[in-house]
């Protein structure tokens, strides 16, 4: 044959060599077995056993894809094999999530946002609207949410039901500690860890108070050699109106410059005075009234007073409110106060006096002083936010409160500047400037603490936290947990509705060289969903113990002694 | 010439408004919430309608047929792209759904941070790469040439995100010359002319300015710069190949003319054309290596912003973002294309 | 001129001559050429090494796990601590990097040649058709189908807004009638007068059954479309869209459009690869267009056509073996291009699913850990990709100077 021929015969050898190798992929993780029985029973459909991972980096998980690789290679050990997924990026995961389609093991966490165990629980497991059917709730039933994977718990949510109407701490107490041995006893999720977030400070800082829940405290930090502390931080502030927004960077700097009625102790999350010097409830706990601090001033000279106090809430409840606009977006009044207008709790605030403000509720809140404390509820100058309008909170025009630092500039995307206060009611802050700056890659940033360009900053891998640790110009301090990472169910899954199975699997994960790695000294297991540092944490519980052994038993006795790696969607759910 | 040059910008309308289609119903496309993308793990149904009604983001997308039912033909152009259309004929660019913030702020604050790296980078892929591809052209076939030309093939292959993390390592983190994050140190001011700060601190002859945004933007400009180094390098011997091998070269040699005489005169005057042609066309490449390195460098430019706010459904800035950087694409193709007419005669008359 | 050397000087017996072929010829030329040899050498390298590896070197990402390994560096004696050499060292989770690499290449590979056969295929059948009607003129069954697609495709809009999709079926035949009947008043404004009054009437009177706007605005683009289609359209005009669609996805920087795709489909592999294919069609149809446009004068195709061949045995028996030479080296060059591409994606997180083994994703997973000094983590995975992109660079160059006599080195 010809030399042309043989170089076209070899040519294509080669070529259809790789296309058959090309073909020959994997099958897609999305790709479904349809697994259809001809005769009478109705059998769900089969899909491979999967763990959908976070596609974002949170407090929680601070490295959501290792761990995740680390939690699969752990079950595959135990009998279980998995698939790893990427379901899409956040939008898309979180939009998933709430229509219930993460049909397997789905990764994600929560950050308390008041410090009270009702916000933990009550929005996970406690009765949705529609499930208020009638007046008595001892006939109401939890359905199945498909926002938390199918799992429904009546008598979980009957006790969150009482423990938020109830005052009585002790009580309360109990009952969260019942709720959280059903949980755990019914395995509803597998609790992996808590972050006690790091915060890495040159040795020349001092005076930094980290808060589990709240904004840190940063007007007792001391500089060496500068009177400017500059925080370095991953992401730029959203806006600095507190009441739009529910980001952690928007939070870090007004918390310095505005503040609530109440404020979270410095170190605990317990609910003290602020602007507030103290409110007193009524015997069954529907009014509040609450004594302001005389004498403060605003930051543009304005007073602060029961008016001011009546303006900040109003505008937030009433859509109609002159302050109220529409291209802005109170998320948290909704969530807390249940809603807006007629649907809200506090059905009024009242001026009594000048100085003396009265919060009627319609029913009994319990955690009313720790949702005071929260920072979207700070008290904002009425005269500023009038002046600014809709942009009030935009980098022009920053924010006006009655903190202890005021606001100087943002340049938007590289860093916001505040200064001290000097007229601060508890006093002058001892550094005269902060400057919260922004630098995206998390390398960067510890480089920039090195180079001395920033003094401080949250969260660093652990390799880097033990050179900090080991370096001599640097120290680490925490921040109490108040977040867990948890593994959710998708109970749409029927291996998944058996208790052993989902036993199996938490017995399958070594939690203690998950967080070893990805948290290093500063994570701790998950015993269950309230951090310790929450009363009404339940110290009796026995955690899970890692056992690939046992799992394999319990896999066994379940009916998969050769492992699983295949599950089925139970019909009753359609063939979503 | 005005011609020419009409004719041209009226064949490029279509284009735009062909990007703004797909710019729009690309966004609107990808599954997923800005409201979701908003509230985080604290959504509630009842909160994302909410939002989602308040964004206007329940309005149809492109036409309001049910509108036209009610015979109602201005609500039949009320959709989503016709607002985004009116709002863009008067350049409101609108604002990032997230912040509040009007798009067209950022961009003036984000827009100079990627021109300054673009420009910078293409300054020194021009002074490097030029010369080796002259000296490669007329030393042609020697060890020179061997090795420039593979050693410019290594710079068109070089993943950029790679050397970039590699001049960090080297650079910041084992030497410690240079820093590796952000355009400025803290507390270093340079007044803002056009933002560009190396150009606006020479201005002001503000020297400690000049030397920390150097040092700022140097790794990543190098970085950026291998790949259009390599292509102009290449481009340039290629082209003064071609040109070396014409007939009048020839006879300028036979005339006597010195090898020198005849590089500078003759021959670099014509190669000139198809390398200016390149260098436009790397103008538009280095936009699109910009989200890398802006994410390796900690970069306040539109590259990352832009890849920020597609992963959070922040449509205006998207949309804003992407269009501006198609318009600087096709502008920079336009003058290109004026360009050559310019130079050569030829290619008005077709 | 080059120095010639007397024991290059082959003597040939022409009786004896072997038959030289085109394709021989410029097998000849490639080896010759040093920097092809290289780039040759590390193509092969990297598909055996990755095709070898994954048929026989079997890797289980999903069981690959050891923390007490993790971020080791490279060695080669095995001590009491590290029981087992790591050429490349180890990553966060403690697995074996050499071993990532090499299976990593699976990947990039398959990754790289169907984004390639997407954009080639799709790319170059857009640009051939482009180049190749542009010059030649339709014959009526290829109008046809112009007219008529073009009618069916605006007929979608009218369609849509009065939700009777047999409007469609009116539209396809008024395209299908201008392309028909295409000497009635030709050239004449009697002509766009008629075919818009059809146009009009078609899409109105349907519409007149849901309501008089609808009828209003149906009728107001089918006039349009009428005006259009009464227009002598032909082969330039199909090009011209054609070109035009290209320019518009040309307008967008590779990697955000990418991005913009992979979000829009889900991440994995595969879809990468459409991805990374889709953003190369337009690069494809104007090489493609270029290349047919610049050899359609020459006179095997007008002596091809005056014999009366169909246009598609054209196509296929003259044009297409005349293009490959440019279509090849693009194809190599662009398998390099989306190696990176992937590469890239991976990096960013989009790409490769977990634990699957994927350059880039190596690297961006493992630079964050470059502050506390796993250089390894970052240096090889890199190099991976730099060298392979490199070989086929290398070896793209090597056949365009080989393939095209003309093209200097």
């Amino acid at each position: 044959m010809t030399k042309k021929l043989f170089y076209i015969l070899i040519a294509l050898l080669l070529f259809s060599s790789l296309v058959l190798g090309a073909c020959a992929t994997t099958p897609e993780p999305t790709e479904e077995v349809v697994v259809e029985e001809p005769v009478e029973e109705v059998v769900g459909e089969k899909i491979p056993l999967t763990l959908y991972y976070m596609p974002v980096t949170r407090f929680y998980y601070p490295s959501p894809k290792e761990i995740a690789e680390g939690m699969a290679a752990d079950m595959a050990n135990a009998g279980f094999d998995v698939q790893l997924e990427l379901a899409g990026d956040w939008p898309t995961y979180l939009g998933l999530r709430r229509e219930g389609n993460l049909d397997g093991l789905y990764m994600l966490g929560w950050g308390g946002d008041n410090g009270d165990p009702d916000n933990f629980l009550n929005y996970f497991f406690g009765f949705a609207g529609a499930d208020k059917v009638g007046d008595d709730p001892s006939t109401w039933v939890k359905s199945p949410e498909a926002r938390e994977g199918w799992y429904a718990n009546t008598e979980v949510a009957y006790l969150l039901y009482q423990a938020a109407i109830n005052p009585d701490q002790a009580a309360r107490e109990a009952m969260y500690q019942e709720v959280e041995a059903l949980l755990h006893e019914d395995v509803a999720r597998i609790w992996v860890a808590h972050n006690n977030t790091p915060l890495v400070f040159s040795s020349t800082v001092s005076g930094y108070v980290p808060q589990p829940v709240g904004a840190d405290y940063f007007e007792g930090v001391v500089v060496e050699g500068s009177d400017t502390f500059v925080f370095g931080r991953g992401g730029d502030s959203v806006q600095l109106d507190p009441a739009v927004v529910t980001d952690g960077e928007s939070f870090r700097v007004t918390g310095q410059v505005l503040e609530p009625l109440y404020q979270y102790e410095p170190g605990s999350t317990k609910p003290i005075p602020a602007l507030a010097e103290s409110c007193t409830a009524n015997a069954e706990s529907t009014e509040w009234v609450c004594v302001l601090r005389q004498g403060v001033k605003f930051h543009d000279g304005t007073d602060f007073n029961a008016d001011a106090v009546i303006f900040n809430f109003d505008r937030q409840r009433y859509t109609t409110h002159a302050q109220h606009y529409e291209s802005q977006v109170y998320e948290y009044y909704e969530y807390m106060w249940g809603g807006f207008d007629d649907d809200s709790i506090i059905t009024a605030v009242e001026k009594v006096d000048d100085f003396t403000v009265k919060f009627v509720l319609a029913e009994p809140l319990a955690p009313f002083l720790a949702n005071l404390a929260m920072d979207i509820f700070a008290i904002s100058s009425p005269t500023a936010m009038e002046a600014a309008g809709e942009d009030y909170g935009l980098p022009s025009n920053g924010a006006v409160g009655t903190g202890p630092f005021k606001f100087v500039e943002w340049v938007e995307g590289d860093h916001v500047t505040v200064e001290a206060n000097v007229d601060y009611w508890d006093g002058a802050p001892t550094v005269d400037q902060i400057v919260f700056r922004v630098i995206a890659d998390d390398s960067a940033r510890f480089l920039a603490l090195q180079a001395g360009d920033i003094h401080g900053f949250e969260q660093a891998v652990v390799e880097d936290l033990v050179t900090a640790e080991a370096a001599d110009d640097l120290y680490v301090m925490t921040r109490p947990a108040l977040n867990t990472g948890y593994l959710a169910f998708s109970y749409k899954i029927v291996e998944f509705q058996d208790v052993r199975i989902r036993e199996a699997l938490a017995h399958a994960i070594n939690r203690e060289g998950l967080i070893e790695n990805f948290y290093g000294a500063y994570g701790e297991a998950a015993v269950n969903f309230l951090p310790p540092l929450i009363w009404g944490h339940n110290y009796d519980i026995v955690d899970w113990t890692y056992d690939p052994e046992l799992s394999r038993e319990l896999l066994a006795e379940a009916g998969f002694p050769d492992g699983i790696s295949e599950v089925t969607i139970d019909p009753a759910y359609g063939t979503e | 010439m005005i011609r020419y040059i009409f004719r041209r910008i009226l064949s490029v309308l279509p284009t735009l408004i062909g990007v703004t289609f797909v710019i729009f119903m690309f966004q609107r496309l990808i599954p997923g919430d800005p409201a979701i993308a908003m509230l985080g793990e604290h959504a509630t149904d009842e909160s994302i309608e909410r939002i989602r009604e308040q964004l206007g983001l329940n309005r149809p997308l492109f036409l309001d047929r049910e509108a036209l039912v009610d015979d109602d033909i201005p609500g039949f152009f009320d959709s989503q792209y016709m607002r985004y259309m009116e709002r863009l004929s008067h350049l409101d660019l609108g604002d990032s759904i997230h912040r509040r913030i009007p798009v067209m702020e950022t961009l003036k604050l984000r827009f100079p941070a990627t021109v300054e790296l673009s420009l910078l980078s293409m300054i020194i892929a021009v002074i490097i790469g030029i010369p080796v591809g002259i000296v490669s052209a007329s030393r042609r076939n020697t060890a020179i040439d061997s090795i420039s030309m593979v050693g410019s093939l290594i710079g068109v292959s070089m993943p950029i995100f790679w050397l970039g993390i590699m001049e960090i390592m080297l650079f910041a983190v084992i030497l410690q010359w240079l820093p590796a994050g952000a355009r400025l140190s803290t507390g270093v001011e340079i007044e803002s002319i056009t933002n560009l700060y190396l150009i606006d601190s020479l201005i002001t002859g503000n020297m400690e300015g000049f030397a920390d945004a150097l040092s700022h933007i140097i790794m990543p400009a190098v970085a950026l710069a291998t790949i259009p180094m390599g292509i102009i390098a290449r481009m340039t011997r290629s082209s003064m190949l071609d040109v070396l091998q014409e007939d009048y070269i020839r006879t300028a040699k036979a005339k006597g003319l010195g090898g020198r005489l005849v590089l500078f005169r003759h021959a670099l005057k014509n190669a000139a054309l198809p390398v200016v042609t390149i260098i436009g066309l790397q103008a538009g490449t280095l936009l699109a290596g910009a989200v890398l390195t802006e994410t390796i460098f900690s970069w306040p430019g539109i590259g990352r912003w832009i890849y920020d706010a597609i992963l959070g459904r922040d449509y205006p800035i998207v949309q804003g973002g992407t269009l501006l950087i198609a318009i600087v694409f096709i502008g920079v193709n336009f003058l290109v294309d004026i360009l050559y007419a310019l130079l050569d005669p030829r290619i008005r008359y077709k | 001129m080059a120095k010639i050397n007397p024991e290059e000087i082959t003597v040939t017996d022409f009786a004896v001559r072997e038959h030289r072929s085109l394709w021989g010829d410029a097998w000849r030329r490639l080896i010759s050429s040093n920097t092809a040899r290289l780039g040759m050498f590390i193509v092969v390298l990297f598909v055996s090494s990755s095709t070898l590896s994954h048929y026989f070197w079997k890797y289980e990402p999903k069981k690959d796990l050891d923390y007490s390994l993790k971020l080791k560096a490279p060695n080669l004696i095995i001590t009491e601590e590290i029981p087992s050499t790591h050429l490349f060292g180890t990553d966060k989770l403690g697995r074996d990097i050499f071993r990532r690499v090499v299976h990593g290449g699976w990947n990039s590979l398959r990754v790289g040649i169907v984004a390639v056969s997407i954009s080639l295929f799709f790319g170059g059948a857009v640009g051939l058709m482009s180049g190749f009607y542009e010059t030649v003129t339709m014959t009526m069954v290829e109008r046809l189908i112009l007219f008529g697609t073009t009618g069916f495709l605006l007929g979608f809009l009218s369609a849509w807004i009065a939700n009777q999709y047999f409007q469609l079926v009116l539209y396809t035949g008024l395209g299908l009638a201008a392309g028909y009947y295409q000497d009635l008043f030709k050239g004449k404004f009697l002509r766009m007068v008629t075919f818009s009054i059809l146009g009009a009437f078609f899409s109105a009177v349907p519409g007149l059954f849901i309501s008089p706007t609808v009828a209003l605005i149906c009728g107001l683009w089918g006039l349009f479309t009428g005006v259009l289609l009464s227009r002598p359209l032909d082969g330039k005009f199909f090009s011209n869209v054609m070109m035009r669609l290209m320019d518009i996805v040309l307008s967008f920087p590779g990697y955000l459009l990418a991005i913009a795709i992979v979000a829009f489909l889900g991440p994995g592999l595969g879809k990468g690869m459409i991805a990374i294919g889709v953003v190369g069609i337009p690069v494809y149809a104007r090489l493609t267009r270029s290349v047919v446009l610049a050899i359609i004068h020459k006179e095997y195709i007008l002596a091809a056509q005056s014999v009366g061949e169909s246009h598609g045995r054209i196509i296929f028996r003259h044009v297409t073996p005349n293009i490959l030479s440019p279509i090849i080296v693009q194809t190599t060059m662009g398998l390099a291009s989306a190696i990176l591409s992937a590469a890239a994606l991976g990096f960013l997180g989009l790409g490769a699913i977990p634990p699957e083994p994927e350059w880039g994703a190596m690297l961006g997973e493992s630079y964050r850990y470059l502050t506390s000094g796993a250089w390894w983590a970052v240096l090889f995975p890199g190099l991976a990709i730099m060298l392979s992109v490199l070989g086929f660079n290398l070896l793209g160059d090597g056949l365009r100077d080989a393939l095209d006599p003309k093209l200097r080195t």
